[in-house]
């Protein structure tokens, strides 16, 4: 069995709880059974917020197999990285616990088997729609560096707006059955490809799925499977050797189901082709993708959650009220889906609200709530996992999930935390849309991040709205912590200086080398904001050690030669030490240009560059670069000797860059809750900021105390060497500017 | 004009957002300006940018909705010129009241330079600027308030990189020279310069624009008054306006007062949408 598999039988068979079974799971209420097997159980659960969720729990005993936890881990981190409207989204996780587990959000609608078994093959235009969907999530899938390799009937299933591919994310070994093949309706061999069929599987990546939809697609359109059915034998045969039988395949879609039945995997289309293929010469307007029939399935089922054991109405029904006015589109969609879904009205919509694609729940609550008192709250890591700050946003992850587990594993504990980790790419044009996914769930209470500048600036209202606290250890930029008006922050706390400070520590730290009298200053404007407010603090620092800086200012993606004129040019003038206020693609340009023009003089950069990149681009021109960062280095830390042990006991390698700050951090806003909880009975989003600005904590890896801003009191800048490859800590940046003055009597 | 009246607000924000200042624009954000869906086919578009068939958000715009036509970019000085002259701003183009200056514009040689001593001097135009034109207003004195000298500044470049390596050049001279002497007299001190590029600090009005700001110090007028300096770059023209403060006006609107950076902006969006008139593909 694949750890990630979530197979979703249809809600009538869902099965009472047995006298055995627990009857919650970290944050899950337990309503029923959805399915069991020889190697676990999936239940339907119930958030404290109203979510449901397929939570599947393995048994103690096939979780002790040899390397089972490392797999379920993997594949529960690689399913994460995994966003995209038509996938259903991991919820939650816990490989460590006795009997590990994991939830995903609930779909209630029937699988693509189902409905075609019950209502014969859909018509062109839902084929279409349907191909759309599921080649944007296998898009999606395969941009996570993963490939699904099960993608069949009922692994689709089907929602007023829009199918979902679930059991994704599953790096599974061709051949082996899934706890899927006894539980779903439709399991159906012959959507394998060649490639799998014959068990290549060097050669399985992502064209076996785009194969797989071509099988889906013409099975949708025709209600066979294009290598027909029986034997597995003969079908692995047939789909290695035999043309597929695309009859009845209509006119308009039978060259893209061929294309991607190709033999040669190289042959088939990518899933982002199908995608734009399907969009080019789809009808465009919104009406309903289904056939009438199929949407009263839908509809009925979501009107048997109803009937579930402890589903409260009321709230549904509050949730449904407040909720539908956020999500206009989908919320229009599915009240126009026709008489059938009106009739179920609020049960359709409480079930809806837990869908994957949309995480928008209703943060707000309504009236009255005949909840039972919450034990159990999440903190939230918003981090890009697979952008290009995926090697920060990582590692942050990683520091925040070590907090959490360690505050869980004690027995003394107040209540208990989850985590609850999204993904946003380092995507600014996504961002406040993926932000409401922990500030929309009442239960996250704070969150580490951002990565970046522009995801933060961008997801700040969100934050700001919902009244929680986000603490980031690498965004700098300083609006961050600036309103306009006389709206103070009060939602934001930058755990490092921000990138005006930055610069101004870092051209202190550069007065430590008593040879500087001119130093080249270069504003890269490749990230605008970065560069002048770290040229601007640079400008500060310099000015307070009376030492005047040569500036020069280059657009943005200059190119190597460019870099070559303007740095001769500053050599030309009498530079004596050069300072890169820019981004890695111009650092690289930058110190190979000096190593060229015979530059003798020291070289510094900050946060922007700070990375494997860089010294990898340059190479041997990196060499001897001063490279300020945000961060420490935790081997430099004796405090954190017992924090790096743990991470490598429970990651395997010894915490990269950022893990140790954010383990701190979290961990310091863990001790402001369990404090909250001690004066006012239960932790709260309400007075945390305040509470987190005001107090001092000394973590592993140093202190944290902060200004009325919400910004780092002090210090926090840290200077690495480039030496052999590899960044060498120095120490801290001074705090104060050292005068040339001075340095001339001493010499 | 709701249209020109939304540009405005961007333009306004454009200039003014990002950090030096606190101002009361809004971002601009959600006011239901769709993007135009300009190469959006490709297959490596991000999610929401594709025609969805259900519900895919409007993103953000990621590019300026811009399509220069080679045809119609100046080649000549002529047409250089021809250009910058049409593009720049006259007083009708600030605010009612704005009269022109004698002389009105500037010589077709004119091309300042900030020295090494940062005093502008007059200079050579570079070879890859093919004209450039200053066109000087002013709001002549008048119940207590000293005159308030504004210019509008049009420089077309051989190329778009030309122009972009001139943005470069304006944001250097704030850095290297925070104080510069604008000639006998006259002077400019504390001066800070902050880009936004497209899509950056609510700058959707043009591909590049800067803001400078500092004091302006004048021998005649006793005291130190604002100074501000915007500038916008569209393809391979940059547009500029200017504004020396003079006594009895403020820079920035309150709530009782308009400040002069209204018809600042007015000047300068006026400008960028001449320029991409003249400019871009006809339909």
């Amino acid at each position: 069995m694949s750890p990630t598999t979530t197979p979703q039988p249809e809600p009538g068979a869902l099965r009472p709880l047995l006298p055995s079974d627990p009857s919650a799971i970290a944050g899950y209420r337990l309503l029923g059974r959805l399915g069991a097997g020889g190697m676990g159980v999936v239940y339907l659960g119930r958030t404290a917020a109203g979510e449901l969720a397929a939570v599947k729990v393995t048994h103690a005993d096939q979780a002790d197999q040899p390397d089972f936890r490392a797999r379920f881990r993997r594949e529960v981190e690689a399913a994460r990285r995994v966003s995209s409207p038509w996938a259903v989204p991991v919820t939650g996780a816990d490989p460590d616990a006795p009997e590990p587990w994991m939830a995903t959000a609930f779909v209630a609608g029937p699988s693509l088997g189902e409905a075609v078994a019950a209502h014969g093959p859909l018509p062109e235009r839902s084929v279409r729609l349907l191909g759309w969907s599921v080649a944007r999530a296998l898009a999606a899938v395969h941009a996570a560096g993963l490939v699904h390799r099960d993608v069949k009937p009922g692994n689709v299933l089907l929602a007023v707006d829009g199918p979902r591919l679930i059991d994704f994310g599953i790096a599974r070994a061709t051949g082996e059955t899934a706890l899927t093949a006894t539980d779903m309706v439709v399991g159906t061999p012959g959507f394998l490809a060649p490639e799998q069929a014959e068990a290549r599987t060097d050669a399985i990546g992502p064209p076996a799925d785009v194969f797989a939809l071509g099988c889906l697609l013409a099975y949708a359109a025709t209600g066979r499977p294009p290598f027909g059915t029986g034997a597995v034998d003969a079908l692995m045969y047939r789909t290695v050797h035999d043309e597929p039988d695309l009859t009845g395949v209509p006119e308009g879609l039978l060259d893209l189901v061929r294309s991607c039945l190709a033999k040669d995997p190289a042959g088939r289309p990518t899933a982002a082709e199908i995608g734009v293929r399907l969009v080019e010469d789809s009808p465009g307007d919104d009406a309903e993708w289904l056939p009438a029939p199929v949407v009263r399935t839908i509809a009925e089922r979501s009107a048997r959650m109803l009937a579930l054991p402890e589903i409260d109405v009321t709230e549904a029904g509050a949730t449904t009220g407040a909720a539908a006015p956020e999500k206009s589109r989908r919320g229009f969609l599915l009240l126009a889906s026709g008489a059938a879904v009106l009739a179920v009205g609020g049960g359709a919509a409480a079930v809806w609200a837990g869908l994957g694609g949309d995480k928008e729940t209703d943060g707000k609550g309504g009236g009255k709530k005949p909840v039972p008192p919450r034990t159990s709250w999440t903190i939230g890591v918003l981090a890009d996992l697979s952008g290009p700050g995926r090697e920060i946003g990582r590692a942050q992850e990683r520091g925040a999930r070590l907090a959490v587990e360690q505050f869980n594993a004690r027995k003394d504990k107040p209540f208990t935390l989850g985590l609850k980790v999204v993904d946003d790419r380092g995507d600014a044009s996504r961002a406040l849309a993926t932000a409401k996914a922990l500030t929309a769930d009442p239960g996250v209470l704070a969150v580490l991040g951002p990565t970046g500048d522009a995801v933060a600036e961008a997801a700040m209202p969100a934050f700001e709205e919902a009244g929680l606290p986000l603490i980031t250890v690498s965004a700098g930029y300083n609006l961050l912590t600036m309103r306009t008006g006389s709206a103070a922050n009060a939602t934001f706390l930058r755990a490092i200086p921000n990138h005006i400070s930055a610069g101004t520590h870092l051209s202190f730290a550069a007065t430590l080398l008593p040879e500087i009298r001119r130093p080249g200053v270069l504003e890269d404007r490749t990230e605008d904001h970065y560069s002048w407010q770290v040229t601007g603090g640079v400008r500060f620092g310099f000015g307070q050690a009376g030492i005047p800086p040569h500036f020069r200012v280059v657009p943005a993606h200059a190119d190597a030669g460019a870099y070559r004129r303007v740095l001769g040019e500053m050599i030309d003038a009498g530079i004596d030490a050069y300072v890169h206020c820019g981004v890695t693609e111009t650092a690289v340009h930058a110190a190979r240009a000096l190593t060229e023009l015979g530059f003798t003089g020291p070289r510094f950069t900050g946060q922007a560059v700070f990375g494997q990149d860089f010294v990898k681009q340059a190479g041997a021109a990196a060499e001897g670069w001063y490279v300020c960062a945000p961060v420490a280095d935790p081997a430099t830390q004796k405090t954190a000797a017992a924090f790096t042990a743990a991470h490598r006991k429970r990651f395997g390698t010894a915490p990269a860059y950022y893990a140790g700050e954010s383990y701190d951090v979290v961990t310091m806003t863990i001790e402001q809750l369990k404090a909250q909880a001690k004066a006012d009975g239960k932790p709260a989003r309400k007075g945390l900021w305040a509470a987190l600005r005001k107090q001092k904590y000394t973590g592993v890896m140093g202190g944290y105390h902060f200004n009325e801003f919400g910004d780092l009191g002090m210090g926090g800048t840290f200077v690495f060497a480039v030496q052999n490859g590899a960044y060498k800590p120095i120490g801290s940046a001074p705090l104060l500017p050292k005068k040339p003055e001075k340095n001339d009597k001493k010499a | 004009m709701a249209y020109a009246d939304r540009r405005l607000l961007h333009a306004c924000c454009a200039v003014l957002a990002g950090g030096l200042i606190a101002t009361g624009c809004t971002s601009g954000a959600g006011d239901g300006e769709g993007p135009d869906g300009k190469g959006s086919t490709s297959a490596s578009t991000a999610p929401g940018t594709a025609k969805a068939p259900t519900t895919a958000p409007a993103p953000t715009p990621t590019a300026l909705d811009f399509t220069p036509d080679p045809k119609r970019a100046p080649k000549t000085e002529a047409e250089a010129r021809r250009l910058a002259l049409a593009v720049v701003a006259g007083p009708d183009a600030w605010a009612p009241g704005y009269v022109k200056r004698t002389p009105y514009l500037s010589d077709p040689d004119y091309w300042p330079v900030l020295g090494a001593n940062c005093s502008w001097e007059s200079g050579t135009r570079p070879a890859d600027v093919l004209a450039s034109v200053t066109a000087y207003s002013e709001l002549p004195a008048t119940g207590g308030k000293g005159v308030l000298r504004v210019a509008a500044t049009v420089t077309v470049h051989r190329t778009e990189s030309a122009a972009d390596w001139e943005m470069a050049s304006t944001l250097e001279e704030a850095l290297n020279c925070p104080d510069q002497k604008l000639r006998d007299g006259e002077s400019v001190t504390g001066l800070m310069s902050l880009g936004n590029p497209f899509g950056v600090g609510g700058n959707a009005t043009a591909h590049d624009s800067i803001r400078e700001g500092g004091f302006y110090l004048n021998d005649a007028v006793k005291g130190k008054q604002p100074y501000s300096w915007y500038q916008s770059r569209i393809g391979q023209v940059t547009v500029a306006t200017v504004v020396k403060g003079a006594p009895g006006y403020q820079e920035l609107s309150d709530a009782t007062t308009t400040g002069t950076s209204q018809a600042q902006v007015q000047a300068l969006v006026t400008m960028l949408e001449r320029a991409e008139d003249a400019l871009e593909v006809k339909p």
